[in-house]
């Protein structure tokens, strides 16, 4: 199914979770995800403990943040 | 010590994160500053192009200060917020909103209305706002655990052009004073800290001086300066002179010499 990653569509299994989409949305699926990341998932923030459990549907939006520098 | 919202601080030197021409010279520059508490931005993740400096500031033991720099309204500071605390897991915030782009001042409205929510929702909100002695009260009394007042426009390197104000707020403050952008010179940052500042935040001028780590180091030595000297109770100006030495007459004889 096509899900929506930072409003980029990416294809995902139909079972996929919100940390399926969000490592192939990265490429990283070697590794733990890198820290520093907040999801949002059609504009409610997703916690990090859950982001394995959360099943994705048909035209999920995802807006993914990360640290970064600043003053 | 400083000490916001329970915890203590030995160095009362915060720094900025951003505009280092490398991660390792911003890493070293951190190092050389003493700093113990260092803010960061959230943005929209580009995969293209990771800022993979989250990591290496968490491995190196740093308290983190994210802040929510992008942010036009209350509105959107809180949903920064909410992103910010999950990112980086800390309910520290450097609560900024400057909707101008041209000069970044903060919102007073909006910056006053999202501290007291973000307060509400639990956050540990230190809010970046112009040297404004009334704001800087609302702010306290709404629950906020600094204030952070402007020096001059971020970035602008123009020094302690709001002095009077400082004066004022720090003066009123029962909230610990962060002097926050603006400062572009060590000798600016001991004039606050002279001046009773708890403490300073610089980013602009140790990123872009020509020797960061070296101008982190000089910051460090100015703020430890400029608080010992506070402490130690400043002599106070006067217009005239006063003598130091004694006015003993001894090149010439006969009455006293009024040259000291």
């Amino acid at each position: 199914m096509m899900i929506f990653c930072n409003s980029e569509g990416i294809e995902v299994a139909a079972d996929a979770t919100l940390a399926d989409a969000l490592a192939s949305y990265l490429e990283a699926s070697e590794g733990p995800t890198p820290k520093g990341l907040a999801v949002a998932c059609n504009g409610e923030v997703v916690p990090h403990p859950l982001w394995s459990q959360r099943h994705l549907a048909e035209g999920d939006r995802l807006d993914l943040f990360s640290a970064v520098a600043g003053g | 010590m400083l000490t916001i919202a329970n915890t203590s601080f030995s160095s009362r030197l915060l720094t900025g994160t951003g505009k280092f021409s490398t991660p390792a010279t911003m890493l070293d520059a951190l190092a050389s500053s003493g700093t113990e508490l260092v803010t960061l931005a959230l943005r929209r993740l580009d995969r293209r192009d990771r800022d993979a400096i989250f990591e290496p500031l968490q491995a190196a033991g740093y308290r983190l200060l994210p802040n929510t720099s992008g942010a036009r309204t209350a509105e959107e500071a809180i949903q920064a917020a909410q992103l910010t605390r999950e990112a980086m897991g800390t309910p520290w915030l450097k609560l900024e909103i400057h909707p101008d782009p041209r000069y970044l001042l903060p919102d007073p409205v909006e910056t006053l209305k999202a501290a007291e929510r973000l307060v509400q929702l639990g956050f540990i909100v230190l809010p970046y706002v112009h040297a404004d002695p009334v704001l800087c009260k609302r702010l306290e009394e709404v629950g906020c655990a600094a204030v952070m007042p402007l020096a001059a426009p971020i970035g602008s390197n123009q020094g302690l052009v709001t002095a009077p104000f400082i004066d004022i707020i720090i003066e009123q403050s029962r909230v610990p004073v962060i002097v926050d952008a603006g400062l572009g010179a060590p000798s600016q940052a001991a004039d606050a800290m002279e001046r009773g500042a708890d403490a300073v935040l610089v980013n602009t001028a140790i990123a872009t001086a020509t020797h960061p780590v070296a101008m982190a180091a000089a910051f460090k030595a100015a703020v430890e300066a400029g608080f010992q000297a506070r402490q130690a109770g400043l002599a106070t100006p006067g217009l005239r002179a006063a003598a130091s030495s004694p006015l003993t007459a001894f090149l010439e004889t006969g009455g006293d010499s009024d040259v000291g």
